[in-house]
C-alpha cells in the first residue's frame, strides 16, 4: 500500500511543474481562443465568442491560410534536406579518425548559434549593397551581382529553408553518428562477406535499421519546422509580401503586435492540434511498426 | 583637486544655486509648482535610446534642484517598447510613471494614459509654442495624451557634389527627383535614391508611400470610414511610388530589400545620391561613419505632388503619463520641465558631446531661432518649411493591424511584380474585414 503511494508521491512535483507550466497556460490559452480579448482595449479578457475565432480562421481569413500553405512549403523540403544532408554527413563522418572528428567539431558550430543571431546574421550577408554572398556571386557569376534574394518570393524561401537546413544539419547529424556507432558490426561484416556493395550494405542493411532513429528524427525536425519564428522574424519578416510568413510568425504578430490574444490563441490551437496529431500519426505508423 | 571632482562640485554649486534663485524668486519658472509640494518623489520613465534623451538625462540635476523630484530614465529599444508598454499597462504595474510612445499607437493606449488637459489649462501650458500637426498628434476623441517631446520632418538629403556634376537645381517634386536622380545616375553611375520598400521594419515602407497617396489626393479611408486607398488617385500615388524601382529605374536596386537603415547607410556609404527621410538622419549622413563629407551632404524641404500642395508625413515621440502612476502630480512637474523651449534650444545648440549631440526639436520658435539654426547650419528652418500641411500616421486601434496589410501589399508590388489595383483592392477587402472583426476602426 505504502508503496502504491510512494510512486505518486516521488511523480507529485513532477506533475506539479507541468501543471503549472504546462497544462495551466495550454488551458488558459484555449479559454482565450474561445473569447474576444484585445490587450491593446482592455487588460480584462472580453466577451466570449464560442468557436467564431476559429470559423473566421478557416473560413474567412486569407493571411492564415496562406501562412499554412507557406508553412508546409517549407516545412517538407526543410525536414528533407536536414535528414539527407545529416545523414549523408554521418556516414562520411562516423569514423574516429582525426579528419572525422575535427570536422564534425566544425560543422556543428552553426547548431551551437542562436537562431535568432542565425537569421540576422544571414540577413547581412544576403544584402544586396553589403552582404558577403552578393560579393562572391559577384566574382563567380559577373551578371549575378546586386541579386536581392530575400526579396525574390521565391529566393527568400530557398534561402529561409537553406539556412534553417544549415542550422539543424549538425544536431541530426550527431544523432545519426551515434545511431551509426550503435549498430551491430557482425551484420555489416557478413553482408561484405557475401560480397555486398557499400550502396547495398547502405540501403538494406543500415537504412533499414536506422529506422527508429530516423523516424523520431522526422517527427522532430517536423515539429521544429512547423513551429520556424525565430529566422523568419530577424531573417525575412515573413516578406517579400507574405511568401515567407508561417503559421508561428503571423501567430506572433497577432498576439504581441496586434494584442489580438483570443484569436491569436485560437491560431496557435490549430497548429497544436496539426503538431499533436502528426506525432500520433508517426508514433503508430513509424514507431509502431517492427524494425 | 581633480578635474572631474572640480566640475562635480561646480554642478552642485550651480544646481543648488538654481534651487535657491527659484525659492528666492517667487514663482518657480517654466510653471513649476513654487515651494517644492512633490520633493523626495522618484519618477521612472519609460523610453527609448536617443541622444535628445540621454541629453535630457545629463540635465536631470536642474529638474531635482527647482522640483526635489528625482527622475530615473529606463531605456527601451524601439523595436521592444511597444511590447514594454503594454505588458506594463495591461500588468497594472505603477512602476513607470511617464511613458514616450509612437504617436500612431495612442489610440490602442489611450486607456492606459492620463489626460493632460487639466493639467494644460490649470498652468496655462503654451500648446500654441507647437506647430499644429504636433498639437493634433497628441489629440485622440479630443483629449490631449501626451506632450510632443520628440518629432520628425521628413526631409530631402541630397549630395551637393553630384547634384551639381549634372547641373540640376535641388528637386522641390516628386517628378523633378525622379529626374534628378535619373541625370545623376546616368552622368555617376551612383544610384539616384534609395527608397525603403521592404517589410517587417515597423511599417517603415509606408512612409513614402503616405506622401504618394496623400500627393494624388487619396487617403486611407473615405468620410463613411471604408477604405479608399485602393482607389483611381490611390492606384496612381501607389503607381508613382514603385515607378521609381520598376518603370523609371532611378532607385538603388537594392531599394525592395532595404529598410530606412540600410537606405540611409546607402547613402552614407556612397553608393545611392539622394534619400527622402526624418530629419534626425542629418547626424548619421554627417557623422563619423559616413564616407561623405559633410559639405558633400545638402537638405531640403521634402518633394510634394501638387504644386508643392500635398502633406508630408510627420512622426512624433510624445511624452504621457500612465494612469496607473501613483505620482501623476509629480510627473506633470517633469512634462512641464522636460517641454520648457529654453532646455529645447540648450540641447540643439550644444555640440560638445556626440553622445548628447542632437537636432531634435518641437517648438515653432525653436524652429526659427537663429542660434539653433547657425548651429545646425540652417536644418531647422528648412524642417519647418516641410512641417507645413504636415499630416501625421491615422490614430487607429487597428493601426498595426491595417499597416501590416498594407506594407505586405507594398512588398508585394515590388517584390513580387503584382499589379498595384488587384493588390490594393485585396488589401482594401482585408482592412474591411480586419475594420469587421474590430468592430469598429476609427477612434
Amino acid at each position: 500500500m505504502k508503496e502504491r503511494y510512494l510512486k505518486y508521491g516521488l511523480l507529485a512535483p513532477a506533475l506539479a511543474i507541468c501543471a503549472v507550466t504546462l497544462f495551466y497556460p495550454l488551458m488558459q490559452s484555449l479559454i482565450y481562443s474561445v473569447h474576444d480579448w484585445r490587450m491593446s482595449r482592455s487588460p480584462v479578457v472580453g466577451a466570449f465568442v464560442g468557436l467564431s475565432n476559429y470559423a473566421d480562421l478557416l473560413l474567412h481569413d486569407p493571411d492564415f491560410l496562406n501562412s499554412a500553405w507557406v508553412t508546409l512549403v517549407f516545412t517538407v523540403p526543410s525536414v528533407a534536406l536536414t535528414i539527407a544532408v545529416a545523414l549523408a554527413l554521418a556516414v562520411l563522418l562516423a569514423g574516429s579518425g582525426r579528419l572525422e572528428v575535427n570536422a564534425r567539431m566544425l560543422l556543428v558550430i552553426p547548431f551551437a548559434m542562436s537562431p535568432a543571431l542565425i537569421g540576422i546574421s544571414w540577413r547581412f550577408m544576403l544584402s544586396p549593397e553589403f552582404g558577403v554572398v552578393d560579393t562572391m556571386l559577384k566574382h563567380i557569376v559577373p551578371g549575378l551581382g546586386k541579386a536581392p534574394i530575400l526579396s525574390d518570393p521565391t529566393l527568400a524561401m530557398v534561402a529561409l529553408i537553406l539556412v534553417d537546413v544549415w542550422h539543424w544539419t549538425p544536431y541530426f547529424m550527431l544523432t545519426f553518428i551515434g545511431a551509426l556507432a550503435s549498430l551491430p558490426q557482425e551484420t555489416l561484416d557478413a553482408a561484405q562477406v557475401d560480397g555486398a556493395g557499400s550502396m547495398r550494405i547502405f540501403f538494406e542493411i543500415v537504412l533499414p535499421q536506422l529506422r527508429p532513429v530516423l523516424a523520431i528524427a522526422v517527427l522532430l525536425k517536423t515539429i521544429f519546422s512547423l513551429k520556424m519564428l525565430d529566422q523568419v522574424v530577424t531573417m525575412t519578416a515573413g516578406g517579400p509580401g507574405a511568401a515567407t510568413e508561417t503559421v508561428p510568425y503571423l501567430v506572433y504578430t497577432t498576439a504581441f503586435r496586434y494584442y489580438d490574444i483570443g484569436y491569436a490563441s485560437a491560431m496557435a490551437w490549430l497548429l497544436a492540434v496539426v503538431m499533436m496529431v502528426l506525432a500520433l500519426v508517426y508514433s503508430r505508423f513509424l514507431l509502431g511498426r517492427k524494425t | 583637486m581633480k578635474r572631474r571632482q572640480f566640475l562635480e562640485a561646480a554642478g552642485a554649486l550651480a544646481a543648488a544655486g538654481l534651487g535657491g534663485m527659484a525659492r528666492a524668486a517667487g514663482p518657480a519658472p517654466y510653471g513649476l509648482a513654487a515651494g517644492k509640494p512633490y520633493a523626495g518623489t522618484h519618477l521612472k520613465l519609460l523610453l527609448p535610446p536617443a541622444s535628445q534623451f540621454r541629453a535630457q538625462q545629463k540635465r536631470l540635476d536642474q529638474f531635482e534642484a527647482l522640483t526635489g523630484i528625482k527622475t530615473t530614465y529606463s531605456y527601451v529599444p524601439y523595436g521592444q517598447l511597444l511590447d514594454k508598454i503594454t505588458t506594463e499597462a495591461v500588468g497594472g504595474s505603477s512602476e513607470y510613471d511617464l511613458f514616450s510612445f509612437q504617436d500612431s499607437w495612442m489610440a490602442s493606449l489611450v486607456g492606459y494614459l492620463n489626460p493632460l488637459d487639466a493639467s494644460i489649462a490649470a498652468d496655462k501650458l503654451d500648446m500654441g509654442r507647437y506647430p499644429e500637426v504636433f498639437r493634433e498628434a497628441c489629440i485622440v476623441g479630443g483629449k490631449t495624451y501626451g506632450l510632443p517631446i520628440r518629432a520628425h520632418p521628413q526631409l530631402l538629403f541630397y549630395r551637393k557634389d553630384l547634384l551639381g556634376e549634372v547641373g540640376a537645381k535641388v528637386p522641390a517634386s516628386w517628378s523633378d527627383m525622379v529626374a534628378t536622380a535619373g541625370a545623376i545616375q546616368n552622368k555617376s553611375g551612383i544610384s539616384g535614391v534609395a527608397l525603403d520598400y521592404v517589410k517587417g521594419s515597423g511599417f517603415q515602407n509606408l512612409w513614402l508611400w503616405f506622401n504618394c497617396l496623400w500627393g494624388h489626393g487619396s487617403d486611407l479611408f473615405d468620410a463613411a470610414g471604408q477604405p479608399r486607398f485602393n482607389d483611381a488617385a490611390g492606384v496612381a500615388g501607389t503607381q508613382a511610388y514603385v515607378d521609381v524601382l520598376l518603370k523609371d529605374k532611378v532607385a538603388n536596386p537594392g531599394s525592395s530589400q532595404f529598410n530606412e537603415y540600410d537606405m540611409v547607410n546607402s547613402m552614407a556609404q556612397g553608393k545611392s545620391a539622394m534619400i527622402m527621410v526624418w530629419w534626425w538622419t542629418y547626424s548619421v549622413l554627417t557623422g563619423d561613419r559616413s564616407r561623405l563629407k559633410p559639405e558633400q551632404v545638402g537638405f531640403a524641404p521634402m518633394v510634394r505632388f501638387n504644386g508643392g500642395k500635398s502633406p508630408t508625413l510627420a512622426t512624433l515621440m510624445p511624452f504621457g503619463i500612465s494612469k496607473q502612476s501613483r505620482h501623476k502630480a509629480a510627473a506633470w512637474e517633469y512634462l512641464k520641465w522636460v517641454s520648457n523651449p529654453d532646455l529645447e534650444v540648450e540641447i540643439v545648440c550644444d555640440k560638445s558631446d556626440p553622445q548628447t549631440s542632437d537636432i531634435v526639436a518641437t517648438q515653432t520658435a525653436t524652429y526659427l531661432n537663429d542660434k539653433v539654426n547657425e548651429v545646425n547650419h540652417g536644418l531647422h528652418r528648412v524642417a519647418l518649411e516641410s512641417l507645413k500641411g504636415a499630416r501625421t500616421l491615422p490614430k487607429l486601434t487597428i493601426w498595426p493591424e491595417v499597416a501590416s496589410v498594407l506594407e505586405t501589399t507594398i512588398s508585394e508590388i515590388v517584390a513580387v511584380g503584382k499589379p498595384v489595383k488587384p493588390s490594393l483592392d485585396d488589401a482594401a477587402a482585408q482592412v474591411a474585414r480586419i475594420a469587421r472583426r474590430s468592430g469598429r476602426h476609427r477612434s
